[in-house]
């Protein structure tokens, strides 16, 4: 009767701050996430980044620049295959230019490719300032990715889009994370894997991405990162 | 006169043994031989697997030298190796815009002779003009298939043709999006394709001799894959994978058993398990399935999402798959279906096996060996070959192992 006493305790107790350990444990892995990334303090200097590098499609290496600025703009501007693809983001319209498409003309983009963009918007990972964009965070355990242990972490964004993040128990650097996609505008499902991380100016990188979707995958290799370049903020705009 | 009797006899059955023996060696000697030849689509056993005891211990490491390299043109198919010489099939977008078949002296990449087998496939996507169809060798010839469904014999020594079929005028083939790519397949007197032609003309056996038709049987559209060949039960069976159906002919095109499969349009080909399994691959969530067949009964064993072959084919060695699931090198086992290992960072690759060695070759046209085993992945060495897209399998016979891509063709000493 006391061992029966004593269980139904620890069960209420884990009951009870169950959920409570939970939130602190994501909150602290997340905390060593962004110090892991450099901290807030370099991120926090940051208005805009212009990385540059390879990207591949189709099996084809093609040079690619993207530039992102705060309050979610984005441009980017690479090819798949054959055709030279732009996005975009000046806050408030999305855009996607994709002759593959072949529409002639760029269009603002529909939901799987809005959500497609303010994933390649982010400043490096999701969980920076998270509650502030009003995501919400649960930590769902330690698992096995990519041969690695790592913290399975579920965002949920704004829009109540669901992005599992794994990151390294080791390092607290991303392995991998899963989210939804498009793939000629329709939504998929997608995998990143993530490696190769750098520092540039206090803050790190990954310098390789791979991303899988559909049959599909394409390879991110960055080359260069600017921190705070001059540009003019008309390319954010849909053209 | 008994003594000569006796002796003749003696003496008649030496001679009869050593001839015996004579011709044992011959046909021994002409099996390796034609083992050792990657003389249609696979290679000669047609499962991308070359049985040899010893993996050559000097591999080449870092930058390797090609023992030689040429300019050749654009084109997916694997370069097929048969007495000496390479044969490639490729369309000449430097000069002529035409699809050739060349042979080249194998030592040196010296031109030998050039047929034009039709105009060049032009590619809309973009992915690459050119043939996608390997050719088959046989003694006498070489058979091969354009992206347009021209499938024409020519003499294997001097280049001439033989004879040719148009396959859409033929049979009214309706030529696929990305072009016909199916790998033509020699059985005894015959060659063997997916021809698409409608009700009884979806696969098609033509008298090698002549290009006649010998038989023609089935339904549906041609695809982008090639037929498969093994001995099930003492039977010899050509395995079809088209659209959802898998089909099993015997070498006079009679139904032995069909299967509808959990998946649609596989491009990779089936690989054979011995004795009597099948495994089948597509780039779709479905993933795989294992097929046993008993006498005419085809039973599913084994169903699993792990390996995801787009259209590089996987290659079975010793209870183990080793493919490339979209752009992940993996071993996966057969029995399970559970991944060992997988290794990212090679793209959409293709790979063979040599002896007890995996051979991939990346999709930017970088080898990398390493065990057949599935233990772990263990990297034995690396080297860039051929810089720029490589979809294409790599050949290999006798110590050289054979690159292309959508420009150039290479040989390595290996």
């Amino acid at each position: 009767m006391k061992k029966m006493k004593q269980g139904v305790l620890i069960i209420a107790i884990l009951i009870l701050f169950g959920g409570f350990c939970f939130g602190q444990t994501a909150d602290a892995i997340v905390k060593k996430h962004i110090e892991a990334h450099g901290g807030t303090e370099n991120w926090g200097r940051i208005q805009s980044l212009k990385i540059s590098g390879d990207f591949t499609a189709f099996s084809e290496v093609k040079p690619y620049t993207e530039y992102k600025a705060r309050d979610g703009k984005f441009y980017s501007n690479h090819h798949k295959g054959q055709y030279r693809v732009i996005e975009g983001c000046n806050g408030a319209t999305y855009w996607v230019d994709d002759p593959w498409f072949e529409l002639g003309f760029p269009h603002v983009a529909n939901e799987a490719e809005k959500y497609v963009i303010q994933q390649k918007a982010e400043f490096c990972t999701p969980f920076f300032d998270y509650q502030q964009k009003g995501y919400t965070l649960s930590y769902e355990g330690i698992e096995k990715t990519e041969g690695v242990d790592t913290y399975k972490l579920e965002l949920t964004r704004e829009s109540s889009y669901r992005e599992t993040w794994y990151l390294d128990t080791a390092t607290y650097l991303e392995v991998m994370s899963t989210s939804r996609w498009a793939d000629f505008a329709e939504p998929t499902t997608q995998q990143v894997f993530y490696s190769d991380f750098r520092e540039v100016e206090n803050i790190v990188l990954p310098f390789y991405t791979e991303r899988v979707f559909s049959i599909r995958n394409r390879v991110v290799e960055i080359k260069e990162v600017e921190i705070n370049p001059e540009f003019g903020a008309a390319i954010f705009n849909f053209p | 006169m008994l003594l000569y009797q006796f002796q003749f006899r003696k003496n008649g059955l030496a001679t009869f043994k050593a001839l015996s023996i004579m011709m044992i060696s011959i046909m021994v000697l002409t099996q390796i031989q034609a083992q050792n030849e990657w003389n249609q689509f696979r290679g000669s056993s047609r499962n991308g697997v070359v049985n040899q005891a010893n993996f050559p211990e000097i591999i080449p490491t870092s930058v390797a030298e090609p023992v030689w390299s040429k300019d050749i043109g654009s084109g997916f198919s694997e370069v097929v190796l048969s007495d000496n010489k390479a044969y490639v099939f490729y369309a000449d977008t430097l000069h002529a815009n035409y699809t050739y078949l060349a042979a080249l002296e194998i030592g040196n990449g010296e031109e030998l002779w050039k047929t034009r087998v039709d105009s060049m496939w032009v590619e809309v996507d973009g992915w690459g003009h050119g043939p996608r169809s390997t050719p088959a060798i046989d003694d006498e010839a070489v058979y091969c298939l354009s992206g347009y469904g021209q499938f024409v014999a020519i003499d294997k020594d001097d280049g001439s043709e033989l004879w040719k079929v148009n396959l859409p005028e033929e049979f009214g083939t309706a030529i696929l999006r990305w072009g016909f790519s199916t790998s033509p397949l020699l059985i005894a007197d015959v060659v063997i394709l997916e021809t698409g032609g409608g009700e009884k003309q979806a696969f098609t056996a033509f008298d090698k001799k002549t290009g006649k038709i010998v038989w023609s049987t089935g339904t549906g559209m041609a695809s982008y894959n090639s037929p498969m060949v093994a001995d099930i039960n003492n039977q010899k069976q050509i395995i079809f994978a088209n659209d959802t159906m898998l089909y099993a002919l015997n070498p006079t095109g009679a139904l032995l058993w069909q299967y509808r499969m959990p998946l649609r349009g596989p491009m990779a080909m089936p690989v054979f398990i011995a004795p009597n399994r099948i495994f089948v691959s597509s780039v779709s969530n479905t993933g795989s399935f294992v097929l046993e067949v008993n006498d005419t009964i085809a039973t599913e064993v084994l169903k699993s999402p792990t390996m995801q072959n787009n259209w590089s084919s996987s290659c079975y060695y010793q209870g183990y798959l080793y493919g490339f699931s979209k752009a992940k090198l993996q071993c996966v086992s057969v029995e399970s279906g559970e991944m060992t290992w997988g290794k990212r960072g090679f793209g959409k690759g293709s790979l063979i096996i040599v002896g007890d060695k995996l051979v991939a070759l990346s999709d930017q046209g970088k080898i990398i060996v390493t065990e057949a085993t599935p233990e772990s992945y263990q990297e034995v060495a690396s080297f860039q070959t051929l810089t720029g897209k490589a979809w294409t399998a790599p050949s290999y016979s006798d110590g050289k192992l054979f690159v292309r891509n959508l420009s150039k063709v290479a040989c390595y000493k290996f």
